[in-house]
């Protein structure tokens, strides 16, 4: 296969592409939202996909198409974050920016979150929040178990020494 | 709070974030599938065609615009195809790209498409094919840009002078951290971000998701940028 991101002879056939795409988009989704936000997790992971759709034939010859595509996608989101400076940060990880509080939530999880790294965030929601094992997580999220770990045990000191979380 | 109540908290933000995103994916897909540009593929250029392609224009094209840009500032300026639209014989829409003549490695640089609408309406270029940028490119780089933002809107052209604003950027558009399993892909540096393009002579082309990437407005010629590595 040749450099990537140059334009391909699309050989691959739809229903393949459509059928990969339809099974690795809900963990991208769920991998990049988790990361970069609501918003822009989502709009990277339709961003990503397209790169896929667009590229069908190495798509489909990857190994981990879902931890690649979030490479791909995580790259699509750190330019929209870019362009879009002004936003503030934590707004970002809010599900939906500027609602009340509701009753029981953690008021200092959302700015906790946003300090943390996209991979950090990433691993702390992914593991603990959606409950997927390490080596699902790191498969999600394109990286190594250990890696994995690395940003997990980052992530999860920050929070809990942010929160002030007794030990 | 204790770290049971924390766990708790990550589950909540967790239900939450599905609550958003459930029900989404089947347009997702469909949006990914307009956004690529499905109706026209694109195709890959033979390697040795493409590199041709990539060094003739910087002969052709470079050789002009470097002596131009010798004599004036550090601002590229590229005409349009000359065969839609010759200065001075009444094109009825130009376009060009503008950038400085020297980038660093790794960094972004603020760039525009200038479009002249001589045509006396506006031009609106609808739906999600309007996704363009500005990418750097050489006989050993092809583009690897794809399209975030302006899917989801209209470009309109109005009369007379249009600047649209962009960044490119001095960067590989993805990189690996040596999990993936193409060995083409540069490696990612330590903060996970992707590496800058290594230094050289590039091209600055006009690219999209269609074969045009703004259709109904002419191709800006290609500018020449000297690639620099950081200090």
């Amino acid at each position: 296969m040749g450099r990537i991101g140059g334009n391909e002879i699309l050989e691959a056939g739809d229903d393949d592409i459509e059928a990969l795409l339809a099974q690795v988009a809900p963990g991208l989704q769920r991998a990049l939202v988790a990361s970069f936000g609501a918003d822009v997790g989502a709009e990277a992971t339709v961003d990503a996909l397209a790169w896929a759709w667009a590229r069908r034939r190495r798509a489909l010859s990857l190994s981990n198409p879902g931890g690649y595509l979030y490479r791909v996608g995580a790259s699509f989101a750190r330019r929209s974050i870019q362009r879009a400076g002004r936003q503030r940060e934590r707004d970002r990880f809010a599900v939906v920016p500027d609602r009340p509080v509701p009753d029981g939530s953690e008021p200092g999880l959302t700015p906790a979150l946003a300090h943390l790294s996209p991979q950090q965030r990433g691993a702390v929601v992914l593991v603990h929040g959606y409950g997927f094992t390490l080596g699902d997580a790191a498969v999600s999220l394109g990286c190594s178990v250990s890696s994995l770990r690395n940003h997990l045990d980052r992530g999860m000191t920050r929070l809990r020494t942010e929160l002030g979380v007794d030990l | 709070m204790n770290d049971d109540e924390l766990l708790d908290r990550l589950r909540a933000h967790a239900d939450e974030l599905e609550a958003v995103r459930s029900g989404t994916i089947g347009r997702m897909l469909t949006d990914a599938r307009a956004r690529s540009g499905d109706a026209s593929v694109k195709r890959r250029k033979p390697a040795l065609l493409g590199a041709a392609i990539a060094l003739a224009t910087v002969v052709v094209v470079g050789g002009a615009v470097w002596r131009y840009a010798a004599q004036r500032r550090t601002i590229h300026v590229s005409a349009s195809d000359p065969a839609t639209s010759l200065p001075g014989q009444g094109a009825a829409v130009t376009a060009r790209i503008e950038l400085p003549d020297t980038i660093v490695g790794g960094s972004q640089v603020e760039a525009a498409l200038v479009i002249d609408n001589n045509t006396g309406a506006s031009i609106t270029i609808p739906g999600c094919g309007p996704s363009w940028a500005i990418a750097l490119t050489n006989a050993s780089h092809a583009s690897d840009i794809a399209f975030a933002l302006p899917c989801r809107e209209a470009l309109v052209v109005q009369t007379g002078q249009t600047k649209f604003p962009t960044v490119v950027t001095a960067t590989f558009a993805v990189c690996s951290n040596g999990t993936s399993n193409d060995d083409t892909t540069p490696k990612c540096l330590a903060d996970t971000s992707p590496p800058p393009l290594p230094p050289g002579d590039y091209t600055a082309i006009l690219v999209g998701l269609g074969k045009d990437p703004l259709p109904g407005i002419p191709n800006p010629s290609p500018v020449t940028v000297h690639l620099v590595a950081a200090p």
